[in-house]
């Protein structure tokens, strides 16, 4: 009888231990991905395809606004750096006519270079179709310059026909954002920007001028520079040119074949002298339109924004600093005495 | 004493002891029918029965919510992997005692570091337990100084919802609800809660995989089945019966291991070459094999051996009393000098072993292998027990052995 009561008892036991046990939720799991220091070690990129084309959307939205209503109201939430001076600039000259086709950005990509950097500034470089009446393809870059700010059109360059551009990684791997002083290229970013400023004012004759290819920028300037010069023989009158690189006004790219793709700001401060005591005037509509009705005198300087991209090859690819594409527009032409 | 009347002499033990067996055996009957099986059967129905509840009634609920409160705080992020800890699918909710609209935004980490940068704010890390959520104030050092520049570059900013990097956002006011399927698990959510106050963080997860604790349960279920079976049935039985078996089986390994070994051995050898062979070693030393054979008497077995290959006709010569049937033979396996038998028996074996090899290469090999011990009497006293073969001889050892074995397992068993 009491080996009965005993076994009942072991029984019980058994049970009220093992019952307990066996009522649960499973082991509690504890977050895999909770080391945040292998998350941050592994270079994702910073924004997917999806929301970059959101972004780009939220801009064009913006931009094509602007246009439209031929206002530059509300266009700095989305635009900024020479982008804006640019556009800005055709909007004004635009209220007098229509606006310029060149500052036309198609919706659609050909392809987004997105950056894996965990800092800010962060830049996305992303190149569009060509645009409906068969302009060149444009390159986008689009920055954050903080994490409490949005993504802004910092400059739209409009490639040159024909150019080969650099090969970047897929969006879904990321590129690394460069820096204007990265090493291991022909010249720092920088530097390179700055002799092509160089090869911009003196042409053929800059010490720079056999490191720097040929592009159609400088083509343009040369004869543009050409037509003025007889104007101004005629009037026996002088034309100075300065092209100032800006300092902070770039933003580089790595590219996958070791080179960098630049992007950056250069002034052109355009002075234009009459002789024989005549008037100097605009030499183009875009910069009679902004010259208005401002008194002319014997001097004028005209003031136009580049926005250039440049190719600044690895230092044993053996190749040349090349512009593949750009955007000049006048943003200012004032009478100096 | 001949086979025979040792046979009836341990017959007779075993008829007595055959009572106190029985018993034994009728005890361990007992034991494992009527205790062992009882109590396994008894664990294996508790194990199936605790398998069927944990598969019915205690089953694990596939609905997770776990909640927290967090005070006096703007901001509140979920730490990497805490999203996806139960499911994929995740619903989180937030409900706050301020009156401001409160927002949850999804983001990768370093866009949510980048936004909570320089603030204080509470970290989701995880589970607490399964109702519960677990976290952690993170306040920044700089926090102080980042007010003052964040108030400095506010031109720029963006409110929380517009901000381009949330990959998804919900506000709502008073309270905000997000339901995602994270498949990065660096995904994090970030709330803000428009200023500093308390909330209620939920997050609900619907699992689709649910911990299986039936199974072991009816694994160990059935396996506490099996050896109840076991026990009732093959454990139950008699030693002896089950050891006989073993024994005969044991036995006839014996015999095989050696018959394979010489089997194989003489597969090796075609039938016409050991003659060859032989007649080619005596020619190289005659007087070898006598020599040892006659000056050590007392040699070990294995110096002699590989004179089993010379020639038979030497070994009559230096032998020729023990091939002379002349002798008194005395029949008396307990009180012979077998180390002695055995050299004369391999002096006097030759003729044998040449015609064991040759007409029974399968049963004679295995002895002149094993060392001769069991062939030799026969064959140094042909006559006197010419009624047992060899192989008769095997038989009655594994047979001696079993029995005595036998005997021993009986003792201990009483």
């Amino acid at each position: 009888m009491t080996k009965t009561i005993k076994t009942i008892a072991a029984a019980t036991l058994t049970l009220a231990v093992t019952l307990p046990l066996t009522a649960c939720e499973g082991r509690i799991p504890t977050p895999s991905g909770s080391d945040a220091s292998t998350t941050a070690a592994t270079a994702t990129p910073d924004l997917t395809e999806t929301q970059e084309a959101a972004i780009r959307k939220a801009i064009l939205d913006a931009y094509n606004n602007a246009g439209d209503a031929k206002k530059t109201d509300g266009l700095d939430a989305r635009v900024t750096g020479p982008a804006y001076d640019i556009y800005a600039s055709r909007i004004r000259i635009s209220q007098t006519g229509s606006l310029d086709p060149l500052a036309t950005i198609p919706g659609d990509i050909a392809q987004t270079v997105i950056p894996t950097d965990s800092g800010w500034p962060r830049s996305i470089f992303s190149i569009t179709t060509t645009t409906e009446d068969q302009q060149s393809k444009r390159l986008l870059v689009m920055i954050q310059n903080s994490a409490r700010e949005n993504y802004k059109l910092w400059a739209m360059v409009r490639l040159f026909s024909g150019v080969q551009m650099p090969s970047f990684a897929v969006p879904k791997i990321g590129s690394q954002m460069g820096d204007a002083k990265d090493n291991g290229l022909v010249a720092t970013p920088e530097e390179a920007v700055k002799e092509y400023a160089d090869v911009l004012a003196n042409g053929a004759k800059s010490q720079y001028a056999s490191k720097v290819a040929d592009d159609q920028l400088r083509q343009k300037l040369t004869e543009t520079t050409q037509q003025v010069q007889t104007g101004i023989e005629a009037n026996k009158g002088t034309q100075q040119q300065t092209f100032t690189p800006v300092d902070g006004a770039i933003h580089v790219m790595r590219s996958t074949d070791g080179g960098d793709l630049v992007v950056a700001q250069i002034n052109h401060e355009w002075v234009r002298q009459a002789g024989e005591g005549r008037e100097s005037l605009p030499a183009s509509d875009d910069e009679r339109v902004l010259f208005g009705d401002t008194k002319a005198t014997s001097s004028l300087k005209a003031t136009y924004t580049i926005v250039v991209a440049i190719y600044v090859p690895s230092k044993d690819s053996g190749k040349q600093i090349t512009a593949v594409g750009a955007d000049r527009q006048v943003v200012k032409v004032e009478a100096v005495k | 004493m001949t086979v025979n009347e040792r046979k009836s002499r341990r017959v007779h033990p075993r008829s007595e002891k055959g009572s106190e067996t029985d018993k034994s055996a009728a005890r361990r009957v007992w034991i494992m029918r009527g205790l062992v099986t009882p109590i396994l059967g008894m664990l294996a129905v508790t194990c199936i029965v605790l398998g069927i509840l944990n598969a019915t009634v205690w089953k694990p609920s596939r609905s997770i919510a776990a909640s927290t409160r967090i005070e006096g705080t703007q901001y509140i992020a979920t730490d990497p992997g805490v999203l996806p800890l139960v499911d994929q699918q995740v619903e989180l909710t937030v409900e706050s005692s301020g009156s401001d609209d409160v927002c949850v935004a999804l983001g990768s980490g370093k866009d949510v570091n980048g936004w909570v940068a320089g603030e204080s704010y509470v970290r989701v890390t995880g589970l607490h337990d399964w109702s519960t959520l677990s976290t952690e104030t993170f306040t920044s050092k700089s926090s102080s100084d980042a007010s003052s520049d964040s108030s400095d570059d506010q031109s720029g900013a963006v409110a929380f919802r517009d901000s381009d990097m949330w990959s998804k956002v919900e506000c709502g006011k008073g309270s905000a609800k997000l339901s995602t399927e994270t498949e990065n698990a660096s995904t994090m959510a970030i709330i803000d809660l428009g200023a500093k106050s308390d909330a209620t963080v939920t997050l609900h997860w619907v699992r689709d995989v649910l911990p299986d604790f039936a199974m072991p349960f009816y694994f160990a279920g059935g396996l506490l089945v099996i050896m109840a079976i076991l026990t009732a049935s093959l454990f139950a039985m008699p030693p002896h019966k089950r050891r006989k078996r073993i024994v005969e089986s044991v036995v006839h390994e014996e015999v095989s291991v050696a018959e394979a070994l010489s089997g194989s051995l003489s597969a090796f050898k075609p039938s016409g070459k050991p003659k060859r062979k032989r007649s080619r070693h005596a020619a190289h030393r005659p007087g070898a094999a006598t020599e040892s054979v006659a000056t050590t008497s007392s040699d070990v077995p294995s110096a002699a051996v590989p004179d089993d290959t010379t020639g038979s006709h030497d070994v009559s010569m230096a032998f020729p009393s023990l091939s002379d049937p002349s002798q008194p033979t005395i029949i008396d396996p307990s009180a012979r000098n077998l180390v002695a038998d055995q050299v004369a028996a391999n002096a006097a074996d030759h003729d044998d072993h040449t015609d064991h090899v040759n007409d029974h290469t399968a049963d004679a090999q295995p002895s002149a292998v094993a060392g001769d011990t069991s062939a030799e009497q026969p064959s140094g006293n042909d006559e006197a027990t010419s009624v047992i073969t060899p192989d008769e001889l095997q038989a009655y050892f594994a047979r001696l052995a079993q029995e005595t074995s036998d005997d021993d397992g009986e003792e201990a068993h009483q």
